[in-house]
């Protein structure tokens, strides 16, 4: 059909696909999508709190739009439609936060990116939160060109490489109690912030997190990492607490591009460890590894899938083939943190599961299974995790 | 003065065992309750202290009036709630733990929720951990237990049974209470879930106050020792509590944990029931490892040794009365089976508003529910639970009838905007988030992964 020569190499899951966002209380009975796209990942929304996903197919016209939803829809949805019919209250209110909010996007060099992101974060209501970006390490000027066009955003310049290193600027710099956290390749929904930051009623709770959706799925790359684990971390609110989460798997809460963290956080449990993540030889896992610390120490994480944000996921297979690299030194980084410089030998433990099961994967790609990743994404995973511990102690060595 | 103030309509008794600081926080936070000093009384039955705690009560001076009711032969908690509402006054009786700290509006808010209801009723009041963070994993533990407890009972659809009776920060008419002549001290544990019971046959509704709120400082009085010390109160407990009530053993763990009782197990709690006393000491050792165990963070290990130990110790307490584990299989199969006195059919065909009006009028033991005739589920009989009302209908529709209703209702073609031809795929797609939802799973992705590999494999359609 439509796709490209190149795209057409493999020929399902189709490229591209749509990406919709559906009100399932109030459907359209046509959608508005580019003729292009054989099938779609649809965000379900039930009257307007995301609450599930269904994959489709849109190349059958002539099937009814609304059945063909509902035979893809996940359990999560189905429990918000029931409470809906059957007139239960939605889970909770969308009111401005007690406490007092900054916004921080940590960017480097993607102004175009950028402007997106801010054009999102002004589409939320202004409910006296500041909003400020942290300029990392540039190499020109032009995001402080561009912010300096734009009223009501704050513009701080850290010269010291690295996300975390930015993220931590965003910490000092920012004046409200609690810091959200988004990457300038994200789009937040317009109640993002509402939803984050109602989860600190509970003193204990040290960060929230959130859904992220991907913004779109136009290469087969960007559907790779929506279909095999992504950002995805369910519909269903989970509190994380370390009575029953391990907090080596603290990354199952969420991640950086959607994240809030209580400011006092700092002085409770530290701050986020410059040895890690983008910028630095660990490339990623600064978010898990302070997710690590608040469990660790008894505070808890809010996953709460209502807080909607969009990503665009990274295009080229390369691309994508670095960033799984990168998540795997940082997972192997972390381990290693956690069993040298904090002597948990579950760690230990955690690292032979990991091998076990990326040594299966491996195998899988190599026999050529489906619903596993290519050879080429696997083994830059294995190879990731290999060297991963190698990386962290030269990070460590750099930032000291 | 009026005869009125004169005679406090309220009576709080705290029982309290060496436990001063902790006491005297209690008694501050009464001092500062919004409500009247003057309406309410404050009884604090020391049980065998030895801590100086009497002295304490005697050199503060507070707004309230304040008894002391010694007991000098350390008789238990039980008795000593027994006690001390044999002092009180108050046509309301209200308990509090010396570790369970009221919030201000405490008071006030247990005695509205009294005049709030027509008839006698039993406030049951949060005490949630005192929100306190600790690297220590036995109080991540003890914590979520707690925590879990009450945001149980915070949910609307929740069913009140007798396990929810606790005396921590509880409320109810001292009528009531001399009716059933109070808690039965012979119980050193679980002697709230036996008065719990007690309630229950009277047919006496609990409610939750979710704004009678207390802080419960378990961090700085629940220990792991201590925890294996109840455990074996609780197995010996459980027995009396069997014999008193045999009605409520099948859901007591003194019969659930029997059916794991084979195999290797089985020949354990042989030497278990028989051998306890020389064993002791090897699952003290075991014990006195947990704490290494926890700080090298092995998590599987340490859950693992603690739930078997806390068998262990409350097998040692079924033990004690129950001499061998033949005696215990003869107990445990001996209890009686659920037995639904009052059963109802509603058709929700009618309207869920019908049939949640007909439950509240025949208040059922067992719920058989059906849609345009068909049957396709049942609200259960428990042991020991209050018996169904109207709201809880919704709420079992929502989750554990929810894949039930879902297919009954489509079968029915009562799914707006799904025409019949339609209807098997939307059945599939119901059925294939079947486990999803009789389970709670909170992990991830594995069924948005789910979602992905049938869209893939389904190519070919």
């Amino acid at each position: 059909m439509g796709a490209t020569h190149s795209e057409a190499e493999r020929d399902w899951p189709p490229v591209p696909m749509a990406v919709l966002d559906l009100e399932m209380t109030d459907l359209p009975d046509q959608l508005q999508i580019s003729e292009k796209c054989r099938a779609g990942l649809a965000l379900l929304r039930v009257r307007g709190r995301p609450c599930g996903q269904a994959v489709v197919r849109l190349d059958q016209p002539d099937n009814p739009l609304l059945p063909t939803i509902l035979a893809g829809a996940d359990s999560a949805f189905w429990e918000a439609w029931l409470r809906c019919r059957l007139g239960l209250d939605a889970s909770y209110a969308d009111r401005p936060s007690t406490m007092s909010v900054s916004v921080a996007v940590c960017t480097r060099d993607r102004p175009e990116d950028l402007k997106r992101c801010i054009d999102a974060l002004l589409r939320m209501p202004d409910d006296g939160q500041e909003i400020l970006v942290i300029d990392n390490a540039p190499s020109s000027d032009a995001t402080a060109m561009m912010i300096q066009q734009m009223s009501r955003i704050r513009y701080v310049r850290e010269d010291r490489p690295g996300l975390n290193v930015a993220r931590n600027r965003a910490l000092e710099e920012a004046r409200g109690e609690l810091v959200l956290f988004t990457d300038d390749d994200a789009a937040p929904d317009p109640l993002w912030l509402r939803r984050l930051a109602r989860n600190f009623d509970d003193p204990l709770v040290l960060a929230s997190t959130g859904l992220t959706m991907a913004l779109e799925l136009s290469s087969a790359a960007q559907i790779d990492f929506q279909r095999y684990g992504g950002f995805v971390r369910g519909f269903k609110r989970v509190v994380y607490d370390a009575a029953e989460h391990d907090p080596l798997l603290a990354w199952h809460a969420g991640a950086g591009v959607n994240m809030a963290i209580r400011r006092s956080a700092v002085q409770l449990v530290g701050s986020f460890d410059e040895a890690f993540d983008a910028g630095t030889p660990t490339h990623a896992g600064g978010d898990s590894e302070m997710f690590r610390r608040i469990l660790s120490a008894g505070y808890r994480i809010v996953y709460d899938p209502e807080a909607l944000n969009w990503h665009r996921h990274r295009k080229s297979a390369d691309e994508l083939r670095r960033q799984l690299f990168g998540y795997e030194v940082a997972g192997a980084s972390l381990l290693t943190k956690a069993f040298f410089v904090d002597g948990d030998i579950g760690a230990l433990r955690e690292a032979v599961r990991w091998l076990k099961r990326e040594i299966r994967f491996l195998f899988r790609a190599v026999l050529g299974r489906p619903n596993v990743p290519s050879f080429s994404v696997s083994f830059a995973r294995f190879s990731g995790g290999l060297v991963g511990p190698f990386l962290y102690l030269r990070s460590r060595r750099q930032v000291r | 003065m009026t005869a009125e103030q004169a005679s406090p309509s309220l009576s709080v008794v705290i029982p309290t065992h060496n436990r001063r600081e902790l006491l005297h926080r209690v008694l501050d936070a009464l001092a500062h309750q919004t409500a009247d000093p003057a309406t309410f009384e404050v009884i604090v039955v020391p049980d065998g202290c030895a801590d100086g705690t009497e002295g304490m009560l005697g050199a503060q001076n507070y707004p309230f009036a304040l008894k002391i009711v010694e007991q000098s032969d350390s008789g238990g908690p039980a008795a000593a709630r027994n006690a001390g509402s044999k002092a009180a006054v108050g046509r309301i009786l209200l308990f509090l733990d010396d570790d369970v700290e009221p919030s201000p509006g405490w008071l006030e808010a247990h005695r509205r929720s009294h005049e709030l209801q027509v008839g006698p009723v039993v406030v049951l009041g949060p005490y949630p951990p005192v929100p306190h963070a600790s690297p220590e994993l036995f109080r991540a533990i003890a914590r979520n237990w707690w925590t879990k407890h009450f945001d149980e009972l915070k949910d609307p659809g929740h069913r009140f049974s007798f396990r929810d009776l606790l005396t921590g920060n509880l409320s109810l008419p001292a009528e009531v209470w001399e009716q059933v002549s109070g808690l039965d001290p012979s119980f050193r544990a679980h002697e709230d879930y036996e008065l719990g019971v007690r309630l229950m046959l009277r047919g006496i509704p609990f409610r939750f106050a979710s704004d009678a709120l207390a802080y419960h400082h378990e961090y700085e009085t629940t220990t792991l020792a201590g925890a294996f010390r109840r455990a074996r109160e609780e197995g010996r407990s459980d027995v009396l509590l069997s014999k008193k009530h045999p009605h409520v053993q099948t859901g007591l763990r003194v019969t659930t944990l029997f059916p794991r009782s084979c195999g290797i197990r089985g020949v354990l709690h042989h030497l278990l029931f028989v051998f306890g006393e020389w064993i002791d000491p090897l699952a003290q050792g075991v014990a006195a490892m947990l704490p290494i165990i926890a700080r090298r963070r092995l998590r599987g290990l340490y859950f693992a040794l603690y739930h078997e130990l806390n068998e262990y110790w409350y097998l040692r307490g079924v033990a004690e009365t129950l001499k061998t584990r033949l005696a215990w299989k003869r107990f445990a199969n001996g209890a009686p089976p659920p037995h639904p006195a009052k059963k109802l059919s509603v058709d929700l065909r009618a309207g869920i508003r019908a049939a949640e009006v007909a439950m509240d009028r025949a208040r059922p033991d067992e719920v058989v529910l059906r849609y345009d005739g068909k049957e396709f589920g049942v609200l259960p009989c428990e042991v020991g639970v209050e018996p169904w009302k109207g709201s809880h209908l919704k709420p079992a529709l929502c989750g554990r009838l929810a894949q039930d209703y879902l297919e009954r209702l489509l079968e029915a073609g009562d799914m707006e905007g799904v025409p019949p031809i339609c209807r098997d795929a939307v059945q599939r797609g119901i059925t294939k988030a079947r486990l999803a939802m009789k389970v709670p799973r909170e992990q991830m992705w594995w069924e948005q992964d789910g979602q992905w590999r049938v869209f893939i494999s389904g190519a070919g359609d």
